[in-house]
């Protein structure tokens, strides 16, 4: 356990189940209790996605990344405050007040699933389902000090989770270790007929066959240092691991070689995520009218009721979201945005040397299996602090999912402030298993640092 | 429902050409220039991207609506193959090029029957484009021309719901049983001239669009929408020849044929007044709608408050692919078109244009009432027809028996036409006594009236009415009594008086009871009178 239960109300939880129904199931979550972001739909607690839109919002079903944890035999046991509809990096917007973060008043979670994180850490939980969209997951699990696994997009089904920008979005996974994810991960990543952008068995088996394929018949890993991930300069933590890594190699014998790379187009991740983000939130919340569910003002007018329902960020990435897709300035903005992404995509396969299986690119001979890039570029956000430094956060997160690649953030140690930090290992579309190799080292020798 | 339909539009012509030919002659010299956009419902039995079936009219409100078409959150699209079959078929009738790849768009407004707050369509990427759709001259009294409309874009989009307002609540009512079902709209260039040629457009799209089975076509009904885009070209200065063009109007969401010729007359009007008085100035790029009560169109939006729809694409939704060989597969699999068949009418039977026009019309409303032209051939009049064509040898005896007599007799008795109404069989039997004169027309008629009234063969009912045409000796006898009971008008007759020979001649039809060819007798009393 990494922290102590606090009698102090971090306000994790927007609703929680008083007698968790315990699964019958003997499949490989057994036992496991499960904390669900208030995104996802649940037959038994309302789906708020935090905000007062939503607030009597009680959906019929399960949704597909919930309903397969519970065949596998999780139970859940709440949903987990968050980010209204996910928007936000310290979990400071939710129509429940903001997640504070397990080791002080002063600082946030992290958001947006900054609930899930803080569940997760404080071990009310044993594993949480999370969102990412540009960095949702790994964001408070690298400041809360747990992993945070964003898979490939078209893994896991987004059906019955409230979106924020559809062509980003991803179900996370969070947990304590690298093992628990992975066998989450497992159990979510399966194609599914309900979620048009599910990606099929075959390209499945192809991105893993890839990566088998690479792995049998290398003796060595090859790791990647981008450079322009690494502007601020690594914890001593990490280099410590890093150093140990190539010291001693990995555990399964292989060597592991280390390269500086270059992602030149990833300066253009930041915007280039706002913009799309945004313009896709302003049309996936455009449903929001009072009409047929959810909030509706007092007036029953379209713009009271919108005016009222959302909260302040929220209503901001909208009005951002119109403007970039407004007749004048679409080619500047969304389309421009559009390349960046491309650009983003086109370097990540540059660098690989398992080939993507979706855009049908070669792989490069000399690329490398994984890259290695902290997860955050600060401690947790503090309670009060200039809200506009907030979308900085994502900076580092925003590449990986614009090129909708896996990227897992593991904890390295704690920054000079006594806060966790996380590592994010990111790898090819659909190379899970790469990642969860390379984080599993990276957790073992962080536990061998702290026996020693 | 089914006799009610023919009836009304057997006879019913659209008054179409009394705008064109009415118009003061000094508007004849304003080139009237018209597009077509028009929404057409598919009739496929799920909609576009969920898993609700399609309700017709007369359906509760909201009984045919899934999570999705209510727009909750955390559905998602999933493109159903039913409804994206038929627009490909649509666009392959259309002479269209099918796009490889074709993609699915967001435009977004807020509407009460809007719920997801966009309509899903193919802004960037339409389904299918470049089309063509032929006009001969006169296959109708209103076409004066050979002319092509050409068809620009053809895009698959999702039906909205229907928002109503009533006087006593302020909120309106919403059923979102049509929202969500496919849609296929048409853009057509600008290849119009006349009202009749919109019209003449219009109603052979919806003739092809009913043959192939991909939309009812009932305009009154919904389910095919037209908006038109209208200007006027007309010379300014006869010594410059400087030409005036006004900008486009769009008329929208005309629901009748009648309207749709009403309102582009109306504008014709208003415009070329414009350009004649010279304040073409006064005519704006705007949207506009159609007063039916005033017979008039009105503002609805200018170019400047336009609704910035901030398309965007779908970010749920792939491109979908189709390949050469697949659409090649569609159009080898296309039912007949109604230009295939008038043609086949035409050169093989040698009908005129109007008696096909009539068969056509007459068999597009059979099976658009039935809803599915497949399974209805019972209702197939254009085959009933061929079948008697070729049986009795005579394809100008047949169509006029079938177009007067027996759709005559069937609208009089509000029976919708079926071959089970006559089979071609008792029909043609009925025809061949016709052709070896056993029975006058005149008599026909009512054998064919009582014909429907049961399953008689035409000659037991000819025998059972008696009215077997009278043999050689009967008339004789005819004549004969004819004679004897106008002993005065026979001597008149006789001695020259012609005049009394009709009164002769009538006598002898009385008494021949409609059984005899009336030159037959009257050359029979002549020769009788010693008067040839």
């Amino acid at each position: 356990m990494l922290f102590k239960q606090t009698p102090r109300l971090l306000n994790v939880w927007t609703s929680k189940l008083a007698n968790p129904a315990v699964s019958s199931s003997k499949g490989s979550l057994s036992g496991l209790g499960m904390a669900v972001k208030d995104v996802f739909w649940t037959k038994e607690l309302p789906t708020t996605a935090a905000s007062k839109m939503l607030r009597s919002f009680h959906p019929e079903k399960d949704a597909e990344c919930v309903s397969l944890a519970r065949a596998a035999g999780a139970s859940l046991l709440g949903k987990t405050n968050c980010d209204e509809f996910g928007m936000g990096s310290s979990n400071r917007y939710s129509d429940f007040g903001p997640v504070l973060h397990p080791l002080s008043n002063e600082r946030l979670a992290g958001g947006s699933s900054g609930g899930s994180a803080a569940a997760v850490a404080l071990n009310e939980c044993d594993f949480a389902l999370s969102t990412d969209t540009g960095g949702s997951t790994r964001l408070p699990a690298s400041y809360c000090g747990v992993v945070g696994l964003k898979p490939s997009y078209g893994l896991i089904s987004r059906y019955g989770m409230i979106p924020y920008a559809e062509s980003l979005d991803c179900v996370g996974i969070m947990a304590q270790e690298v093992d628990t994810a992975a066998k989450v991960f497992n159990v979510l990543s399966q194609y599914d007929d309900k979620d048009p952008t599910s990606e099929s068995i075959e390209l499945r088996k192809a991105a893993s066959e890839a990566y088998r394929r690479v792995r049998d018949s290398s003796d060595c890993w090859r790791i990647g240092l981008p450079e322009e991930l690494f502007n601020h300069a690594p914890s001593e933590a990490l280099s410590v691991a890093i150093d140990a890594l190539i010291r001693t190699g990995a555990s399964n014998g292989k060597r592991v070689k280390l390269y500086q790379v270059s992602l030149p187009s990833a300066r253009l991740a930041l915007n280039a995520y706002y913009v799309l983000a945004s313009a896709e939130a302003s049309s996936s919340l455009a449903r929001y009218d009072g009409m047929q569910y959810g909030y509706r003002s007092e007036s029953g007018s379209v713009q009271d009721t919108r005016e009222e329902g959302f909260g302040e960020e929220v209503k901001r990435r909208i009005k951002l979201g119109n403007y970039v897709l407004s007749a004048d300035a679409f080619d500047n903005y969304y389309l421009n945005a559009q390349r960046a992404r491309s650009a983003i995509t086109r370097d990540f396969d540059r660098l690989f040397r398992l080939s993507n299986v979706r855009s049908e690119t070669e792989a490069s001979i000399d690329g490398v299996d994984v890259l290695i890039h902290p997860t955050a570029v600060s401690g947790p956000p503090l309670v009060r602090s200039q809200e506009e430094g907030d979308y900085a956060q994502d900076i580092l997160t925003t590449p990986a999912s614009l090129a909708s690649l896996p990227a897992l953030s593991v904890p390295v140690g704690r920054d000079s402030e006594g806060f966790p930090q996380g590592v994010s290992v990111v790898s090819q579309w659909g190379c899970e298993q790469a990642v969860f190799e390379v984080a599993r080292e990276l957790e073992m020798l962080m536990k061998e640092i702290l026996v020693a | 429902m089914h006799s009610t339909r023919i009836l009304q539009n057997v006879p019913k012509k659209i008054k179409n050409s009394k705008g064109d030919s009415n118009a003061a002659s000094w508007l004849s010299q304003y080139r009237l220039i018209i597009g077509l956009e028009i929404h057409a419902q598919l009739n496929a039995s799920i909609k576009l991207f969920s898993k609700s079936k399609v309700s017709n009219d007369f359906s509760k409100p909201n009984s045919f609506v899934s999570a999705f078409d209510a727009s909750v959150p955390g559905t998602l699209p999933i493109l159903n193959k039913e409804p994206y079959w038929k627009a490909i078929k649509a666009a392959v009738a259309l002479n269209c090029t099918v796009n490889p790849s074709s993609s699915f768009d967001r435009k977004h407004y807020f509407y009460y029957d809007l719920p997801q707050g966009y309509q899903i369509t193919q802004q960037y990427n339409p389904l299918a484009h470049s089309g063509a759709v032929p006009f001969r001259a006169n296959i109708d009294d209103t076409i004066t021309r050979d002319f092509s409309v050409n068809v620009q874009r053809i895009q698959l989009e999702q039906d909205t719901g229907k928002a109503y307002f009533h006087s006593d609540t302020a909120t309106p009512l919403v059923d979102l049983n049509r929202c969500g079902v496919a849609l296929i709209e048409i853009v057509t260039r600008p290849d119009m001239q006349t009202p009749s040629e919109a019209v003449a457009f219009v109603k052979k799209l919806r003739s092809i669009l009913r043959a192939i089975d991909v939309c009812n076509g009932n305009m009154e009904e919904g389910n095919l929408r037209a908006d038109v885009n209208v200007n006027v070209e007309g010379t300014t200065d006869n010594v410059t020849n400087t030409v005036t063009r006004t900008p486009r109007v769009e008329i929208k969401n005309l629901n009748s044929l009648k309207s749709m010729t009403a309102a582009i007359n109306y504008e014709y009007e208003r415009h070329a007044k414009a350009i004649r008085d010279g304040q073409a100035h006064v005519i704006h790029q705007d949207t506009l709608g159609w007063d039916v009560q005033r017979s008039q169109t009105y503002k609805m939006r200018s170019k400047e408050d336009a609704v910035d729809y901030r398309y965007m694409p779908d970010p749920n939704l792939r491109s979908v692919g189709v390949t050469e060989h697949q659409v090649q597969e569609v159009r080898n699999k296309l039912e007949t078109l109604p230009d295939a068949v008038r043609d086949r009418l035409m050169q093989e039977y040698g009908l005129n244009a109007r008696d096909v026009n009539v068969l056509l019309m007459v068999n597009e409303d059979l099976s658009s009432v039935g809803g599915n032209s497949n399974s209805n051939s019972d209702s197939d009049i254009v085959q009933y027809f061929e079948e008697l064509a070729r049986l009795s040898q005579s394809p100008q005896l047949a169509v006029n028996w079938v177009i007067h007599e027996l759709l005559g007799q069937l609208s009089q008795r509000d029976v919708a036409f079926s071959r089970h109404v006559v089979t071609v069989d008792r029909m043609h039997e009925l025809l061949s006594l016709i052709q070896t004169n056993q029975v006058t027309s005149t008599a026909a008629k009512k054998v064919l009236g009582a014909m429907l009234d049961s399953d008689a063969s035409a000659t037991a009912t000819l025998d059972q009415l008696d009215l077997r045409m009278l043999s050689q000796d009967a008339l004789q006898d005819v004549v004969q009594q004819t004679v004897d009971q106008l002993q005065d008008e026979s001597n008149k007759a006789q001695q020259g008086n012609t005049k009394v020979v009709r009164k002769l001649i009538g006598h002898a039809m009385k008494l021949a009871s409609g059984k005899a060819d009336g030159s037959r007798l009257e050359a029979m009393l002549k020769e009788k009178l010693g008067l040839l």
